[in-house]
Order: C-alpha cells, then sequence, then structure tokens
C-alpha cells in the first residue's frame, strides 16, 4: 500500500469519523433537545461546583517556573531579607517638609489597625534610634576592643597613631569638650567604653556595607541624596499570602495617606499583590465586558436575528464555565491572569455561530428547506468548523508542556475553551434554529456580502497582480521580521499605572547606588567554610570594581574580617608596633588630662589582655552584630536556616561596562557552587525557557495542525491553502511589530502559536467552500464563507484584539500582536487565497 | 522619656520661667509646682542668657565648669554655645540634635523620636496641668521662698531626677541633674533678656 492510498484512507476514515459524528449532533439536537439541554445543564453545575472550591492566584511570580536557578534564588532572598514581607512608602516634597510629615505619617501607620490590631510590626525612617543607644555603646564597647575583626588593612596604621601618647591626649581632651557640650553626662557611657574614637575607624565601613540604598549621609532620615525622596520601610503583621488582610492594610494605607501635605506612593509585596490584582481584575473585567458588547453588536449588524445574537453570551458563558470546571480538576490553583482566555474564547467561540449560523441563513435564503439548511449547516459547514476547532485548540493544548505557568494554564485554558465552545454551539444553536422556525418564522433575506463579492471578482480580474503585491509584501515583512526581538524586562510586563509600580520606579531614580544589582549566594552548612568563600568572591568583587566594571558590592567579608584577615591585621599591629598595642600609656594620659581612670579600665584591660592579637570567632562576631542596632547588616548578609547558611554579597552595576557572562564564569572558577540571580539573569532565564516552550509548542501544534489538515482535505494543496495565510500573517504580523518596536515578549509570544490553530481555519473555510465547478456558484459560495471568515476575524479582534487597550502591559501586548496577526492572516486569506485559488482554476481549464 | 529629652525639656521650663513666672511665698503640692512652671510660659516667646554649668563627672577627678550662652524661641527651637576651652554649639530643632564639637565641621546628629520633640512639650504645657504626666514622679516644695520643683523619671533611664529651683518672684536659681551613676549637672542663668524677637536666623550651627 503506497503512502499516498495510505493517507487517502486516513483521510477518508477520519472525514467518515466526522460526518457520523456530526450526524449524530444534528439528530440529537434536533430530535431531543430536552435531553441534550438537561445534560448541558447538569455539566454545568458540576463546572459551578468545581470552580467555587478551586484557587485563585494573583502573585505575578507564581506565573513562571521557580525551579529555574536564578527566580528559585531571587524568590529565597526575598524571603530570607524580609523583603518579600516589607512594604516602602516614598514621601516626595522638599527637604524640610519631608521629616516633618514622615513623622506624621509614621504615626498613622503605628495607629492603623486591621481587624482590631496594629497593621505593621515595624516602622522604621530613621538611621537611628535612639532606644537603643545602651545596646549601640555596648556593641561599641565589644568592637574597639577587638579591631582587628572590624578594621581594613589600610586601617592599622591610623589605629596604631591612635595609641601614641599625643594621640591619646588629643582624644581625652576631646572627650572633654563633648562632656561640656552635654546636659549632664549622657554620653560618659560611651567615653569610657571608646576614650581613643576606635570607632571611627570602625562605623564608616559598617555604614558603607549596611547601605543598600544611596542615602543622604548627612540625614539621619532614609533621604535620598536629591532631598526629594524620603523612604519608610514596615512590616506588615500578617504575610503576603494573606490577601484579605493585604486588601485590608491597602485600605488602612489610603487611609493613613490622607491628609498628608507631600505625595506618598507605596510599594512592597502587600500593595502590589492587591494592586496587580485590581489591575489585572479591571483590565480583564473591562476587556471581556467591552468585547462582549462589540461582538454581539457585530452579529447582530449583519445577521439582524435577536436570539441567536442573545445566544452567544450563554455559548461563551457554558464554554468558560465548562473549561474552568475541567482545568479546575486538572490543575491545584488557576492565575488570575489566566482569565484573559476569556476575552479569547469571546472571540473564538463566536466564529462557530457565525459559520453555523452564516451557512443556515443562506440556505434558507436560497430557498433551502429548514431541516436541510439546518443539517447542511451542522455536517457540512459542521465538518470545516470541527476541524477549525481542533486545529484552533491543538497548538493550545501543546502549551502545556511548557515550564511557564502563565503559557500552560493559558493553554490549557484556551485548548478546553475553544472544544467547549464548538459544542456548545453545535448542540445549543440548532434547537434554537428550529424552535425559531416553529414559533418566529421569518423571511430570510439574502446576508449582505461586506464587500465580498467585490473582492472575489477584483482577486479574478487581477489575480497575478493580487498575487504578486502579496509576495512582495510579505517578502518585506519577511525582511523586517528578522529585526524583531524579544522584550525579556519583567518590569515591562507590569502595570505601568499601578502605585506599586511607579514607586519601584521612584526608588530606582532616587535611591538606587546601580541602576542594576548581583546577587551571589555562598551557602553551607559551616559557616568558616561559608565566610572563607565569600572572601573570594568579595576578591573578586573588589577586582572588578577596581577595573570599573561595577559600582560598588557588599557583604558580610566587606563588614567583619574572617578569620585569616583577622590574624593578617593582627600580625601587621604587632609587627609594626614590636607587640601589642601600648594602651598602659592610656593611664598617663587620664592623668594629664584630669580623668579618673576607673571608668576606663575595662578598655585597658581587654587590649591589655591581648583581645587584640586573637582571631575572634565568626560566630561570636555575627551574634554581637546581631545584638546590636546594626543587626541589619548582619540579617541582609547572612541568613541561617534548616539548610544551613546563606551568605550574600549584593554587587551594583550599570547598564553598560559590565560583562555578566564573563563575570559569571570567573564565578564558577572560583566557587562553582555559588548561585547567582538579578533581574537580568531572571528575565534571560526565564526567556530561555519561553522560546524553549514556545519551540515545543510550536513545532508539535505544528505538527497536529499538519496532520489534522492532511485528515480533512484529500490533496496537499488543502493544506497550503490553510497555511498560506498563516505563514504570510505571522511574517507580516512579526515585521509590523518590529517596525512599530514592539517586541515579543513572555506573554505576546503565544500569539503565534494562536496564529497557527486560529489562522489556519480562515484558509480552512474558504477552500472547503470552495471545491466546486461551477464559476457562478464558486462565487456566491465564497462570498458566505469570505464574510464568515471576516466576521471572525473580527470578532476575535474584537475580543481578544481588545486586550491592546489594557493598562496592563501583559495584556496589551497581547492584543497588539493579535490584531496585527489576525488581521493579516485574515487579509491574506481572502485577498490572496482567492487570486491564488483563481490562478489554478484558470491553470486546469 | 528619655535621657537627653528630659534635659531640654526642663532646661528649656527652667530657663523661661526665669523670665516670666511670678512667685508665691506658699506651700505647693506637685500639680502647683507644675503649674507655676506652666504659668511661666505665658507671654513667652523667646529669651537669651549666659548660662555658668557645673558637672561633676564620675569621668573627671574634679568638677568641671563652663560658661556659654543660649537662645530659645517657641516652639520648637533651642541653641546653647559653650565657650572655649570647652568650645561646642548644640542646635535642637523639636527632635533633631546637632551638636559641634571643638574643631570638627561635621555636626554630630541625633534623632529623638516625634514624640519627645520639645514641640509636644509646650502642646501639652498649653493648657492648664489637672494631673501628673505619665512616666515621671514629681516632687515640689517651698523652701525659704525657694520653689523647688523635682521630676524623676520612671524606668531604668540614666537620668535618675531634675531639680528646678526658683524664687517666689519667677527668678530660677538652679537647675540640678541627678544621674543614677552619681554624676550631676548644675547649671545657672545670667543676664536673661525675654521676647527680644529672635528669628530663625539665630539658630544656625555655622
Amino acid at each position: 500500500m503506497s503512502l499516498k492510498s495510505a493517507s487517502t484512507k486516513l483521510t477518508s476514515r477520519f472525514n467518515s469519523l466526522t460526518r457520523r459524528h456530526l450526524e449524530w449532533i444534528f439528530n440529537a439536537t434536533t430530535t431531543r433537545p430536552r435531553a441534550v439541554l438537561y445534560s448541558f445543564f447538569v455539566a454545568l453545575l458540576l463546572s459551578i461546583a468545581v470552580i467555587c472550591t478551586t484557587r485563585f492566584d494573583a502573585d505575578i511570580f507564581q506565573l513562571f517556573p521557580t525551579r529555574q536557578p536564578a527566580l528559585k534564588l531571587l524568590l529565597d532572598s526575598l524571603q530570607w531579607t524580609g523583603s518579600a514581607n516589607e512594604a516602602y512608602f516614598l514621601l516626595e516634597g522638599d527637604r524640610e517638609a519631608l521629616p516633618r510629615e514622615a513623622e506624621k505619617f509614621a504615626e498613622r501607620l503605628r495607629l492603623a489597625q486591621v481587624d482590631g490590631r496594629a497593621a505593621f510590626r515595624r516602622i522604621t525612617w530613621r538611621v537611628f534610634d535612639e532606644s537603643e543607644a545602651a545596646a549601640f555603646n555596648e556593641f561599641i564597647a565589644y568592637a574597639v576592643t577587638r579591631p582587628q575583626l572590624f578594621i581594613g588593612p589600610k586601617d592599622v596604621p591610623g589605629l596604631l597613631q591612635r595609641f601614641s601618647p599625643a594621640s591619646m591626649d588629643d582624644s581625652l581632651r576631646r572627650i572633654r569638650t563633648d562632656l561640656a557640650g552635654q546636659f549632664g553626662g549622657a554620653m560618659t557611657g560611651m567615653a569610657s567604653a571608646d576614650p581613643l574614637y576606635l570607632r571611627d575607624l570602625i562605623l564608616p565601613r559598617l555604614k558603607a556595607g549596611s547601605q543598600a540604598l544611596d542615602l543622604d549621609p548627612a540625614s539621619p532620615y532614609f533621604l535620598s541624596r536629591d532631598g526629594k525622596v524620603l523612604i519608610m520601610i514596615a512590616e506588615p503583621a500578617r504575610p503576603v499570602q494573606d490577601m484579605v488582610f493585604a486588601r485590608s492594610l491597602v485600605t488602612a494605607i489610603n487611609q493613613a495617606r490622607q491628609g498628608s501635605t507631600v505625595a506618598i506612593s507605596c510599594a512592597g509585596a502587600h500593595i502590589s499583590a492587591v494592586l496587580d490584582e485590581a489591575a489585572m481584575k479591571s483590565n480583564i473585567v473591562a476587556c471581556i465586558l467591552s468585547s462582549l458588547v462589540v461582538v454581539l453588536a457585530i452579529f447582530y449588524a449583519v445577521y439582524r436575528r435577536i436570539l441567536p445574537t442573545l445566544l452567544l453570551p450563554l455559548i461563551i458563558a457554558v464554554g468558560v464555565a465548562l473549561a474552568l470546571g475541567v482545568a479546575g480538576l486538572l490543575l491545584p490553583s488557576i492565575h488570575i491572569i489566566s482569565f484573559a482566555f476569556m476575552a479569547l474564547i469571546i472571540g473564538l467561540g463566536t466564529d462557530y455561530s457565525i459559520h453555523l449560523y452564516d451557512r443556515f441563513h443562506t440556505e434558507r435564503a436560497a430557498g433551502t428547506a429548514p431541516d436541510e439548511a439546518l443539517r447542511l449547516a451542522v455536517v457540512d459547514t459542521g465538518h470545516s468548523l470541527f476541524t477549525a476547532a481542533t486545529t484552533t485548540a491543538m497548538p493550545f493544548f501543546a502549551l502545556m508542556i511548557s515550564d511557564v505557568r502563565a503559557l500552560s494554564e493559558l493553554g490549557l485554558l484556551v485548548g478546553l475553551g475553544v472544544i467547549f465552545s464548538l459544542y456548545a454551539t453545535f448542540f445549543f444553536l440548532p434547537p434554537l434554529l428550529v424552535y425559531m422556525e416553529r414559533r418566529f418564522p421569518a423571511d430570510y433575506r439574502p446576508i449582505p456580502g461586506l464587500g465580498m463579492r467585490g473582492v472575489w471578482r477584483f482577486a479574478g480580474r487581477f489575480p497575478r497582480a493580487v498575487v504578486t503585491v502579496s509576495i512582495a509584501a510579505i517578502l518585506l515583512m519577511a525582511i523586517t521580521s528578522t529585526r524583531t526581538f524579544f522584550d525579556g524586562e519583567l518590569k515591562n510586563l507590569q502595570p505601568r499605572h499601578s502605585d506599586a509600580f511607579l514607586a519601584q520606579e521612584k526608588i530606582e531614580r532616587h535611591l538606587s547606588l546601580a541602576p542594576k544589582q548581583l546577587l551571589v549566594a555562598v551557602e553551607g552548612k559551616e559557616l568558616a567554610d561559608v565566610l572563607r568563600r565569600s572572601a573570594r568572591i568579595d576578591e573578586l568583587a573588589g577586582q572588578w570594581r577596581s577595573k570599573g566594571s561595577i559600582s560598588s558590592w557588599s557583604s558580610l567579608g566587606q563588614i567583619i574580617n574572617n578569620r585569616d584577615r583577622q590574624i593578617e591585621i593582627s600580625r601587621s599591629i604587632s609587627e609594626r608596633n614590636g607587640g601589642g598595642l601600648p594602651v598602659a600609656e592610656l593611664n598617663g594620659a587620664l592623668a594629664r588630662q584630669g580623668f579618673e581612670s576607673g571608668p576606663f579600665q575595662a578598655f585597658i584591660s581587654a587590649i591589655s589582655s591581648g583581645s587584640i592579637m586573637a582571631p575572634v570567632p565568626e560566630e561570636e562576631a555575627i551574634a554581637r552584630l546581631k545584638a546590636s542596632p546594626l543587626r541589619g547588616v548582619a540579617d541582609r548578609h547572612l541568613i541561617k536556616d534548616a539548610s544551613g547558611y546563606h551568605s550574600l554579597t549584593f554587587l551594583y552595576y550599570k547598564d553598560t561596562g559590565f560583562d555578566q557572562g564573563a563575570f559569571l564564569r570567573e564565578l564558577t572558577k572560583i566557587d562553582p557552587t555559588a548561585r547567582v540571580t538579578g533581574v537580568d539573569l531572571v528575565s534571560s532565564q526565564l526567556a530561555a525557557a519561553v522560546k524553549q516552550s514556545f519551540l515545543w509548542s510550536f513545532l508539535i501544534g505544528g505538527l497536529l495542525v499538519l496532520f489534522l489538515l492532511l485528515s480533512h482535505f484529500d490533496s496537499p494543496s488543502g493544506v497550503f491553502y490553510a497555511m498560506f495565510p498563516v505563514i504570510a500573517g505571522s511574517l507580516a504580523m512579526l515585521g509590523i511589530m518590529a517596525l512599530c518596536g514592539m517586541g515579543l515578549n513572555f506573554m505576546n509570544a503565544m500569539v503565534l502559536v494562536t496564529i497557527i490553530g486560529m489562522g489556519s481555519d480562515y484558509g480552512l473555510h474558504i477552500r472547503h467552500r470552495l471545491e466546486v465547478s461551477d464559476t457562478q456558484e464558486r462565487e456566491g459560495r465564497f462570498i458566505q464563507a469570505g464574510r464568515a471568515v471576516l466576521l471572525s476575524a473580527l470578532t476575535t479582534i474584537a475580543g481578544f484584539g481588545s486586550l491592546a487597550l489594557a493598562d496592563y502591559p501583559a495584556l496589551a501586548s497581547i492584543g497588539w500582536a493579535t490584531n496585527f496577526g489576525v488581521g493579516f492572516t485574515a487579509l491574506f486569506a481572502l485577498v490572496t487565497l482567492p487570486a491564488v485559488i483563481i490562478i489554478g482554476i484558470k491553470r486546469n481549464e | 522619656m528619655t535621657v537627653k529629652q528630659v534635659r531640654v525639656f526642663a532646661l528649656v521650663l527652667w530657663t523661661s520661667l526665669l523670665t516670666s513666672a511670678p512667685g508665691h511665698a506658699r506651700t505647693i503640692s506637685p500639680l502647683e509646682g507644675l503649674e507655676a512652671l506652666r504659668r511661666g510660659f505665658a507671654g513667652l516667646s523667646d529669651f537669651t542668657a549666659d548660662i555658668t554649668q557645673e558637672k561633676r563627672l564620675s569621668l573627671m577627678k574634679r568638677t568641671m565648669v563652663m560658661n556659654g550662652s543660649l537662645r530659645f524661641k517657641k516652639p520648637d527651637l533651642f541653641f546653647m554655645e559653650i565657650a572655649p576651652p570647652f568650645s561646642s554649639r548644640m542646635l535642637l530643632k523639636d527632635s533633631v540634635i546637632e551638636q559641634v564639637s571643638g574643631k570638627d565641621k561635621t555636626p554630630n546628629r541625633i534623632v529623638l523620636p516625634p514624640e519627645q520633640g520639645l514641640k509636644q512639650w509646650f502642646v501639652k504645657l498649653s493648657a492648664p496641668i489637672t494631673s501628673l504626666p505619665d512616666g515621671v514622679d514629681v516632687q515640689a516644695d517651698l523652701t525659704n521662698a525657694v520653689y523647688s520643683v523635682t521630676i524623676s523619671p520612671q524606668g531604668k533611664g540614666q537620668v535618675k531626677d531634675i531639680s528646678i529651683l526658683f524664687l517666689a518672684d519667677g527668678t530660677i536659681k538652679k537647675l540640678i541633674i541627678n544621674e543614677r551613676n552619681g554624676d550631676r549637672a548644675t547649671m545657672t542663668l545670667k543676664k536673661v533678656r525675654r521676647n527680644v524677637g529672635l528669628s530663625e536666623r539665630d539658630f544656625r550651627l555655622e
């Protein structure tokens, strides 16, 4: 048996099964409509029950594969450092007004309540809190007697200089002046703990290491250097996952913001979750409602029948409900952004009603009896609809292999929605038409051609010109499409006008140390090992800093010295000074400057006992830091959890001059187990995952579509007619997007898959209806099929393409890509394809 | 109540009373003593004075004696300058203290909690005092025509108590700060000039 005969047999078998299935549907819907409707009603109830028990997520990070190393570390670090649970408030105004307004706002936040309890656990807006003065003095007393732990090697000469007799006298005179300038003896504790002002060598390094934001060093507040923005950080009382709390929290924040004379914007996980959810919901709802209205208006304007028009929302609702119900059984939860699929179903689901009703109406207008007109609509047109729906659904189902939840979930929902919309059309529309024939018999007048007659005749008169111009346009677009780029910036997918997004932009503009940040995590069970490996990262960062490739970096190694560095500093002190530090000289200086020696003996004894010569265990140093007001420094750079220690190094760099790939290669050489994350890295890894998903989905979906088309048509030319508009439309879509400066992104890339399935329908319907030899009849059939295709394209654009108007860039990018893709595919199907067919017919004649 | 806040507040109260409070030679309750302090602020918008401060500190072998001047302007500006050899300047703007000592040019800055700002205290003193403030014990007596009001913060702060001594005619005799570690500071005001029309320009560190 040859391949051709096998293919023919397969096609014949497939078409036979499809026809029998459609005949069964026709019989069932026309002879037992009540049973059909009851069955659907039961299925609908079951779906609603499943939907009610389905969990819906709003966290945008859950849309992406968390097993991607960079994203996983990013999420881990947000959890470790508490950033994932913090709220940020940006106050904008003049330098003088900001602290005053910050005080008032902080007080209002302190008083803010959710469910009768304080909304925030902690509100921080000042660099130093006076209530921690005693703890600070205690830490200084510890630090100055162990300078080897905190100073850099270059500070050793400065340290030794402070122990010279003349310098000791200077320091003690300075203490007397400080004491005189105070009320009472407020600073006696600090003076006796650090009589030689060794803290001047220690604190700048601690301060530099603790800085995560670019702040005005002269301000006691978290104030930007330009003095225009003051940031407050607050820790909400409950985690971000508690969406009910998050919504109440945002309400409380909005109340606290009222009455302020400076602008206050806020960011953070709670705010983003609530605002993003609200933005997504309002965008999606607005798109769904507007597209539904437009789709119904188009349908009614063309066919002028009220009941079929009113049936459309029911078909769409049933299709969506059944899809959600089945998806709810298959998925642990559904992301709220996936509801965008409803807009697509509005566009796609309506297509089947258009084709079915258009055929029925056309047949009735031509004088065909009602039963026969309905049979032709369900069985004949239904056949191409069946193939069209499956070719649309399959590429979407193929998206389910994607790692990216946004794509796999949307693929499943759209695929199911398309299938269920088709069956809702098959089962609901015929009984309605039978009912209308009996109760409201109407005079079926010919439907307007919507310009399709002119298109057919124009293509028939100038077929070669049309084809030539089309080919030229396709080639031009193909060349332009080579400039298509992938926009992997996640930020570009966020709602542009949301408070959280704008606040984040202001933080980057006014407070960021550098535009970009890279985080390196060194992990292990033993602290000493982790810190030793981190020190090597510090060396690498230092090299990159010295050659100007990064702006700065911060790590625990920049704040406290590891054992090796401590030994090096102690040895340097010993070598330069011929032993320990000459602290005994301090007693003489104290006597000379009129001080009692007793209060200073703790300092003198500690230095004399050689505290400066022995390395301090890292655990002890970190415990001391965590017990001090500087605990944030330790918390930011070292985390301990059940899996061990995580030492974090933050590298700050500009857009240019930092070769991330080269840095990662060098990093891998010195520590292959180190993990790295950063927005650029997350984006690039996600982009790779998305590209891979699309490649596979494209291939699998393409093969499935090809198989279905081969099963539908008797000849390969049928496949060509179905696929030509798709390929031409896709190239034109990419070309126009490139010309408009629009890139593909994580979301709109799915439109390419959509176009394969959906766009092939247009050519399929045209080709399916033009399989006759009579020229006159061919024109009439083209008008009918072309009109339905045009209406399908319009309803799809009104449905899915309406997302282009959304404020949410992720949705808007899908809308624009759809508009371009569907628009061009329809154009090539309705104008170029008839010309090609006519050339083929003339050649055969 | 914190160390700095108590000190600053007591100093301002004391120096303000010197300029305006009338004296009454009679036995008074703590509440009456505080009310007398409060009334002293009525009609006062600003003042200047020369000061002498004596400090007996556990760190020092001898008592430190220093001279200087101070300025105050309602509701929240306070400036003090100490003359050489202990030259320093201190400016309090409500809850922010800035201090420059010796040869240093960069001010040391400390921010008090908002509730401890100077302005908050004057708001509290704008109405007659009918009950003792929270967080402090108050004692007052009148001996040989000298009022004495002693405020003792509760808790384990560094300040044990602050005593304000003033005559019935409103002349402040002494301000004494006792600390738990035994330190003691006494300040005396001289050449007091009230309501001289100070402006914000008079409250600058530079």
